[in-house]
Parts: structure tokens; sequence; C-alpha cells
């Protein structure tokens, strides 16, 4: 593993991924601090820029924007009371009342110092699991991975929030759209309506760009309560005595369950946030005092958060199955650069596997350099109103979606996709998993027509072979149990509270 | 009818012996939930519409699968999940339809239309100015001198980044301009 590591810093330390990582991570801080634009959002915003890079340099600077959108969303969260995303809501639980208590700095400061020290134990862990996994998964066959990629489908959908139909119908319509374009066995031109752009298939960064920030723009515009909110005051960074020996135990805490809780397909990331801070009412001695700015409630939801973010990769670099929306989003865009993400990516391409690795340590540094110091640049971004972003976001979308394949085309889709993204949510139709079903629906498809080839037509194949079977067991017991009313009501309540 | 279902809703709030009579004469409108019914039926119908173009392609064997084979499985699942998501919405409620912001979404999605009809018609420059001006409509916060401001200042940025920076293979100008 030492020897694994240190081909990944060497990659992930060459000036050119190192200035990439650097950027990745402050336009991510600059995006996800603006109010009501999340990390899926950001990326989603950002992800034309990275087109032009090498492979490697490309995600690097993806992950980088991860973090940084993750860590920015807690910066607006802490001083603005304005949640970006699920995630953000446990910070601003504690965060925002700290911040009214005049401990805005001390927040951000655990929250910085937390995430880093999180987000180092985090990377070491996926260096350790990750080839542990990528074992595994060599030994699969078509059939073995079908299941799989079933059972990551299923198990994303029963964690989402609301009604289970409902998830997994956005699923098989994220497949659906999956099927356009050509029949890569056949050659086949599916479902084009006769547009001869659609032969390669629905653009990627249109879908994600349409659902998740046009629609987003709108559904901004119509609640403006958002709104004009008063920024509460920074104050010193500087954390007191008893906050560093108040925080420290939260902070291993969150630590450990952030790295469990992120393998975790489906809502990995809210999960363990949510997890974390329930944990930490129950287990700190200051318990009484969580709801009016308890720091424990800060520093163990934000360094879960962290780690759950990095552990969240695992699943998508060994196996190729992506755990939540956000990773569907870096996998497409891996996918877009020709690299299919999956367990032989770590044999063919060691400096990309790596030398992400690496540089998710070396990312998590870089925060912790820019955040602190820069947190005077945030909170003048904070300020800008919305009626001045807006048309910004807007602008750099519909650039970057024409700059994917310099066409008008590309644009309209996103603006069909615009639509449906805002038909869904007004429908309360959770869009996440059909990205996920688009990202996937292909490689459903490959593996269910191989695994049926090579057992000739015998769909048992699926359970006569031990590993399927206990996949298909899995995903088939998540099912039910989601099925179950007693366990929804607890899931819904754990979401929402 | 939604607006009616709410006030039916509170009125049985307020008294129960009202809601006992209530459910003797219209036990199913009070449980509807309309968005959970229009995504089903929205559901059903792009399942049916999916399954009629698939007729085209051929199916094949489960042994060897045609390019119709999938499709098949897809839309059939998706057509069952709608079912699904109606007859659940049947009881679920209530949960009336919500406004559209139809002005937002039409000024939004208008702009950046726009933006693909002009680019390559009249370049960067002017499509840019055009996308803030229509987009600024959908926010009435919006000032004229704001607007303004906003275009020079994204029209210059978007030189620096996409033309001088990134060197992005496009017209800054109106392409006509440049080759008199």
């Amino acid at each position: 593993m030492l020897e694994n590591l240190a081909l990944g810093l060497s990659v992930a330390m060459t000036f050119h991924n190192l200035s990439f990582a650097f950027i990745g991570c402050l336009i991510g801080t600059a995006i996800g601090v603006l109010p009501g634009i999340g990390p899926l959002a950001t990326i989603a915003l950002l992800l034309p820029l990275t087109f032009t890079l090498d492979p490697v340099t490309a995600l690097i600077m993806l992950s980088g924007i991860y973090y940084g959108a993750q860590y920015g969303g807690s910066t607006s969260a802490i001083l603005l009371n304005l949640p970006g995303e699920v995630t953000a809501v446990v910070t601003t639980l504690e965060g925002h009342k700290m911040a009214l208590k005049g401990r805005a700095g001390a927040a951000l400061a655990v929250s910085a110092l937390g995430s880093f020290f999180a987000g180092t134990v985090a990377t070491l862990v996926v260096a350790a699991a990750g080839p542990l996994l990528t074992d595994v998964a060599l030994s699969f066959g078509p059939a073995e991975y079908f299941s799989l990629i079933l059972l990551g489908l299923i198990v994303a959908t029963v964690l989402a929030q609301g009604s289970i139909f409902k998830s997994i119908a956005m699923l098989t319509l994220g497949v659906a759209l999956g099927l356009v374009g050509t029949d890569v066995q056949t050659g086949q031109v599916r479902f084009t309506f006769g547009f001869f752009e659609l032969f390669e298939g629905i653009n990627f960064v249109a879908v994600a760009m349409g659902i998740f920030g046009i629609a987003e723009i709108v559904r901004n515009l119509e609640n403006p309560e958002n709104r004009g909110k008063t920024i509460a005051k920074v104050g010193s960074l500087m954390l007191t005595k008893t906050e560093i020996k108040r925080a420290t135990p939260s902070v291993l805490r969150g630590t450990v369950v952030g790295s469990i809780l992120g393998i975790l397909p489906g809502g990995g990331l809210a999960l363990s946030t949510f997890a974390s801070y329930m944990l930490e009412r129950r287990v700190s001695k200051y318990g009484h005092e969580f709801g009016t700015g308890a720091i424990e409630g800060v520093a163990g939801p934000e360094s879960a958060n962290n780690a759950a973010s990095q552990t969240s990769f695992i699943p998508m670099l060994t196996l190729g199955i992506p755990a939540n929306a956000v990773m569907a989003l870096i996998m497409g865009g891996l996918m877009i650069h020709g690299i299919q993400p999956g367990p032989a990516v770590m044999q063919t391409q060691p400096a990309l596997f790596w030398g992400l690795i690496a540089s998710m340590w070396v990312g998590n540094l870089m925060l912790l350099i820019i955040n602190l110091p820069l947190i005077g640049v945030w909170v003048s971004l904070l300020k800008l109103p919305y009626r001045y972003l807006y048309p910004t976001i807007l602008v750099f979308c519909a650039i970057g979606v024409y700059s994917v394949n310099y066409s008008a085309f590309g644009v309209f889709q996103t603006v069909f996709f615009g639509l449906i993204g805002y038909f869904l949510y007004k429908l309360r139709c959770e869009p996440a998993p059909l990205l996920i079903g688009f990202v996937l629906g292909p490689l459903l498809e490959e593996y269910l027509r191989r695994a049926m080839v090579v057992s000739r037509g015998n769909a048992f194949v699926f359970i006569e072979r031990p590993v399927s079977a206990v996949l298909l067991a899995i995903a088939a017991v998540a099912l039910a149990a989601m099925l179950l009313p007693a366990i929804r009501k607890k899931k819904d309540e754990a979401l929402e509270e | 009818m939604t607006a009616w279902i709410t006030t039916e809703i509170t009125n049985a709030k307020q008294s129960g012996k009202y809601q006992m009579q209530n459910e003797q004469v219209q036990p199913k409108f009070r449980k509807l939930n309309a968005k959970d019914l229009a995504a089903g039926i929205f559901l059903m119908g792009v399942a049916f519409v999916g399954l009629f173009l698939n007729q085209e392609y051929e199916l094949g064997t489960a042994a060897q699968m045609g390019p119709g084979y999938m499709p098949m499985l897809v839309f059939i699942l998706l057509a069952l999940l709608g079912l699904a998501v109606i007859v659940v919405g049947l009881r679920s409620g209530p949960d009336p339809l919500e406004k559209w912001a139809w002005r937002e979404l039409v000024l939004i999605l208008g702009a950046m239309a726009a933006f693909g009809v002009m680019i390559e018609w009249i370049g960067l420059a002017l499509t840019v100015a055009t996308v803030v001006v229509i987009s600024s409509l959908a926010d009435r916060s919006q000032t004229i001198l704001g607007v303004i401001g906003l275009m020079v200042s994204l029209v210059v940025v978007c030189w620096l980044i996409f033309i001088f920076g990134l060197g992005l293979n496009v017209s800054f100008l109106p392409p006509a301009l440049t080759e008199m």
C-alpha cells in the first residue's frame, strides 16, 4: 500500500495536477458557498471545464470541486442559515446557533479542522479498502455484475426520501433515457426521433445541468424567501481551550461514523451527518446544550460528512457503481473521457486510481489552507444578490454545455431537461435516482445480455450462481423492508428531522 | 377542485360529526394525492409511447437479445410502476397540484434556448448580452442599471475565461462582421 501511495503522491504532487486541484477547490468553494447552489449543481455546472484536461487531472480537479462545494455549503449554512443541500441541514442546527452567539469563526474553524482530520483518515480507508474490493470484483462474471448493479440501483433508491414507488420509477425512467442512441451490440439506432445528434445517446451534461442547474434556478426564483437574509459576523477564528477539548472526541466519532456509512450506496452522506448528530446528542455530556449552539453538533457531523464524501468514492472506483448522484456525475464525467470506472481501472490505470487517492488528501490540505484565510472573500460572495447570480449561472451553463461538442443541440437538450426537472419537482419526484439510472442503465443492459448469452437464455443463472444470488437477496430484502410501513415511517422521520 | 378539497378538510377538522357524514358522502376525494396521480399518469404515458416506438426494433430471444428486448422490459416495468404510483396516490393524499411559476420558467428556458439559436449566428458577445436581458426579466427586483452592469461585466468575463483563457472555438463578435 505504501508503494502505491507513493506512486499516487508522485502523480498528485506534479505542478500541473496540484494547480488544477487548487483551482478545483477554489472554484468549488466559490460556487458552493453561493446560497441555493448545492454540490450537485456546482459539479454539473463546472463539469465542462474539465473536458479539455487529461483524465487524471480532470478527475483530480472534479474531486477538488466536490470537496470545495461541500465545504462552501457548510459556510453558507453556518453564516446564513441556508442549507444548500440535505447534508448541510445538520450544520445549520448547531452551526448557525453558534454564529448567533458570536462564535461563527469557531464553528467555521472546527468544521475545517475536523474535516481535514476526517479526510485524512478516510483517504487511508479508501487506500486500504480499494484493492480488497477490486480483487473481489475482478472475479465477477456478467451475471454477478448484473446483480451488483441492480443492488446498487435499488439501495440507492431505498435510502432516498419520499415514496418508494416514485423513486424506483425515477430510476427506471433514467434507465429508459439511457436506452436512447445506438445499440452497441447490433448497431441499431433506438429512440432518436430522427435526430442524428442523438445517435451517441442523450447528452449527459445536458441532463445533469438541466435537472440540477436550470430547474433549480426557476425554483429559487419562485421561492424568494431564501434571499435577503442577514449574514452573521465571523468573529475570531481561534478556538478556545474548552472548545478544543469538547470538539476533539466528536471529531473522532464523526470520522468513524462517516467513514463507515459513506461506503453505503444511496443516502451515505446525508445518513452519516444525521447519524453523527444523533450520536453526539446522545453521547456528549453537553447533550442538553444541543439546539442552542453546541460545538459537538458541528464538529461531529462536519467530520462525518467529509469522511463520507471520501469513502463514497470506494464503490464507484472499485465496482463502477456510483453510491449517490454526485458520484454518478463524476462517473459520467470520466466516461466522457473514455474511462469506464470499475475494477479494471486500478490495474490498467494505476496512476489514475492512486493519483486520485493521494490528491484527496492533498485537496483536503488545500481546503484547510484556502478556506480559513480566505473567509472574508467567501463572505463577500455570500452578499451577492441572487438577481446577479442566476443570469451568470445561466450563461456559464449555456457556454459549458455548448462547448461539449460545439453544438446548439446540446443547449436545446438542456432546455428540455430543465423543463422535465421542474415538472418532476412540482410532482414531488426526486430526480437524483434518475441520474443514477441514466448512468448505470447502459451497463445494466450490457451485462444482462452477456449473462443471458452465456447461460443460453436461462434466466435462472442469476440465482444459480451463489454470489449473484446473495446480491439479489440483499436487494430483495432492502426493497421488502422499505415497503413495510413501520420501517418506512422511521426512515422518513430520520431523514426529515 | 383542489381548493374545494382543502375547504372540505378544514371543515372536517373543525367538526368531527361533519367528518363522519362527509366520509359517507365523499370518501374518495379526500385522500386523493393529485401529485402522485399526475406522476403515475405521466410515467404510464412515457411507458406506452416507449412500447409503441419499440415495435420497430427486433426483440430477439432471451439468449440472443435484440435491440428491442431491454426497452421492452424497461417500459413494461415503468408502466407497472406508474400503475403502482397511481394506486398509492388514491389513498395517500390529500396533496393537491401546485401552481407553476410560468413566467420564471418560460423566461429562464427561453434565455437558454436563445443562446442555442443565436450563438453561431451572432457570436458570443451579443448572445451573452441577450441571455442576460431575457433571464433578468424573470426577477422583478432587477433594475435597468443592474442589468446593464451585469451585461457588460459578463461579456468581459466570458471573453477573459472562454476566448482568451480557454481558447473556445467560438466567434466572439458577430461572424458577419469579422468576415467583412
